[in-house]
């Protein structure tokens, strides 16, 4: 219903002084953003801090993003990302990889919404046999809809390398689960 | 369903450019994707998060304009321009050139005390009670004529005799679109929140001044309803600032908009129009210059509505947009920031509907019975004016709506209050062929009082032919 908004101009227009300019860019991103990061926590609350500090950083740097080094977009699930990931280091978590969000959302007191236990208890059984960074690849693919530019700009690896690695993380999960099981998770999901 | 189709194939697709082997494996790798898109986790994404983190960001925004002193003041530019006349000269004066120091924010705070003024730009809805604001039907059955024009008729008065239209064609709107249950019992409805006079500050001020005809501060516990000025400079304009209404408007100042045609205007041309970009390019120039925020409005466009009349003024509109949604009038007609530029002189010659954006939400019983729906959305919605139907009746289709907010006003004895109203926005997807139609869409609002009062359509206007 609403026009595709040039994020460039936008942006060029906050830092020329017409930070009001922002609130098109709030509009168009605060659920991707919301949803990037409660992929990562499942835990209402969490998501919504998180994403508050998302978008107040944001504001403040707006002056000091450099267009030139990449999408509007890509930095801001950059920053999304790094206050998810600032979040969990400052939690008590014993010897778990702080990167592991997955880990952490599961074995750690770190509260998740429990209506959502059972869709992880799923999610579990086939995302958790895979190492985080295929893992995070694979949702911002299929859940988040990021092409491999975006993920390739937030994680800071290649394009080719995201591909490969997206590519790969298929052909095991193919190989992992059974045609049969499959089907039956999906009956069971449809039902 | 459809958009999981499309992802999916290309996800695939993708992975295809990767690796051709993947081809091999096409239904399985398609199952895979459908069930890690099957069990995505349901975000819980809230509307009312979304609303209360916007306004710290609009607090913020202000915190840092007035960090670095740009924003309200740029309104009041025009008063340090040393050509400006008064009525009052020195008095006046003094009054204007007061009024910026007042909201030039600087380390010591302000001069007068915290001036109650509600124009802040920043957005904010407050939930209240359920139906707060009373009944939604007007005590009177009033209706604004025409688009951005004032006027009212009483119910059962009847307009001065005019000529009626020789072959008028009466339309009977049919649905073409999707069939549609309605799950939701209750529609929030908004209601704008007005300033209601500056009491402290400036008001202090005012009653301070001794004019030499007049004691101004005989006038006990008054409130300041309304300042204006105008630049005196060729093509100046003038500002109109309501306090009660929390709105600024402005326009020329015609005294000094003197050009050739300004008296006795010759017949413009359809090659006098300027294209929509140029339009569009001054509309957004003229915003900049002055610092209004368009935080709250969409793209802008220009109105193509005169067909072949060339006008004067050619309107540019920034459409209002309330948590996504686009806001309409009651004839299904985009409402927001009104920016008028002559075409004769290719100036910006006002703008209008610059309020602030701050309301109350409550809850009203909702029509759940998309048949109802369709049955007001037949007869043209709610605004239809009717005249006597001179036999003849043409089928117009319409199509699958869409939810917007209707604009609409609610009259009662003391005050109008201005409410949105969530409502169904069906788009005219095929006009008649007879007759010259001007609308577009067909608006329906979804709460249940007004949808009733709708019923009797409201005054019909009766007309005689002229002998």
């Amino acid at each position: 219903m609403i026009k595709e908004i040039n994020d460039k101009e936008i942006v060029k227009s906050c830092q020329k002084g017409s930070l009001h300019e922002f609130g098109k860019l709030y509009n168009k991103y605060i659920k991707k953003i919301y949803n990037f990061i409660y992929y990562k926590s499942c835990h209402k609350e969490t998501a919504e801090d998180l994403t508050s500090q998302t978008f107040i950083k944001a504001l403040n740097s707006i002056s000091t993003f450099n267009p030139n080094k990449g999408s509007f977009s890509s930095w801001l699930y950059r920053i999304a990302r790094n206050n998810v990931i600032d979040y969990y280091k400052n939690k008590e978590r014993g010897t778990i990889d702080i990167y592991d969000f997955w880990g952490l959302s599961s074995e750690t007191n770190v509260a998740y919404d429990i209506d959502v236990k059972e869709k992880l208890d799923q999610v579990e059984s086939y995302l958790r046999k895979l190492k985080m960074e295929h893992r995070e690849i694979v949702i911002m693919r299929i859940w988040d809809n990021l092409s491999y530019k975006e993920i390739s700009e937030i994680i800071g690896k290649s394009e080719a390398s995201c591909k490969m690695t997206f590519s790969r993380t298929m052909t095991n999960l193919r190989k992992e689960i059974p045609l049969s099981s499959l089907l039956f998770l999906l009956f069971k999901t449809l039902n | 369903m459809n958009n999981n189709y499309k992802k999916i194939e290309e996800i695939l697709e993708e992975l295809y450019l990767i690796d051709s082997n993947f081809r091999q494996y096409d239904g399985e790798l398609k199952k895979l994707i459908k069930k890690l898109l099957a069990i995505k986790p349901d975000s819980k994404f809230d509307d009312n998060f979304k609303a209360e983190l916007k306004i710290k960001l609009l607090k913020r925004i202000e915190e840092i304009k007035s960090q670095e002193k740009i924003g309200i003041s740029k309104f009041f530019d025009f008063l340090f321009n040393p050509k400006l006349s008064y009525a009052f000269s020195g008095a006046i004066l003094s009054v204007l050139l007061l009024i910026p120091a007042i909201y030039y924010v600087n380390k010591s705070g302000y001069l007068f005390g915290q001036p109650e003024l509600d124009l802040s730009p920043m957005f904010s809805i407050d939930s209240v009670s359920d139906n707060a604001f009373g009944s939604l039907r007007s005590i009177e059955q009033v209706q604004e004529l025409g688009r951005g024009g004032d006027g009212s008729i009483q119910e059962g008065q009847v307009s001065a005799p005019q000529v009626m239209p020789p072959e008028f064609v009466s339309y009977n709107y049919v649905y073409k679109g999707d069939d549609l249950v309605l799950e939701q019992d209750k529609v929030e409805v908004l209601k704008r929140k007005k300033g209601g006079g500056e009491r402290s500050g400036i008001m202090n001020l005012v009653n301070s001044l001794d004019f030499g005809i007049m004691n101004l501060s005989t006038f006990k516990n008054s409130k300041l309803s309304m300042i204006s000025f105008v630049q005196d400079i060729d093509f100046g304009y003038g500002v109109s600032v309501n306090f009660s209404e929390s709105s600024v408007s402005i326009h020329e100042n015609w005294e000094t908009w003197q050009y050739e045609t300004r008296s006795v205007p010759t017949p413009l041309e359809i090659s006098d129009v300027p294209g929509d970009e140029k339009l569009i390019e001054m509309a957004n120039n003229f915003i900049k210059e002055h610092g209004i925020n368009l935080s709250m409005y969409g793209d802008p466009e220009v109105e193509h509505s005169w067909k072949t009349n060339v006008p004067e003024r050619i309107l540019v509109l920034y459409p209002l947009v309330i948590n996504d949604y686009y806001v309409y009038d009651q004839w299904g007609n985009k409402f927001g920031l009104r920016v008028d530029v002559n075409i004769r002189v290719m100036k910006v010659s006002g703008v209008y509907n610059l309020t602030s954006q701050n309301y109350e939400k409550s809850l009203y019983e909702a029509e759940m019975d998309f048949a109802e729906i369709l049955k007001v959305a037949g007869k043209g919605g709610i605004s239809l004016m009717r005249f006597p139907s001179s036999g003849k009746t043409v089928d117009v289709e319409i199509g699958t709506p869409t939810l917007v907010y209707m604009k609409t006003w609610n009259i009662q004895s003391t005050e109008t209050n201005e409410l949105l109203v969530p409502a169904f926005l069906f788009p005219i997807t095929k006009q008649p062929e007879e007759g010259t139609m001007y609308q577009n869409n067909i608006i329906v609002p979804l709460a249940k009082e007004i949808l009733f009062e709708s019923e009797n359509h409201g005054p019909v206007f009766l007309l005689e032919t002229e002998q």
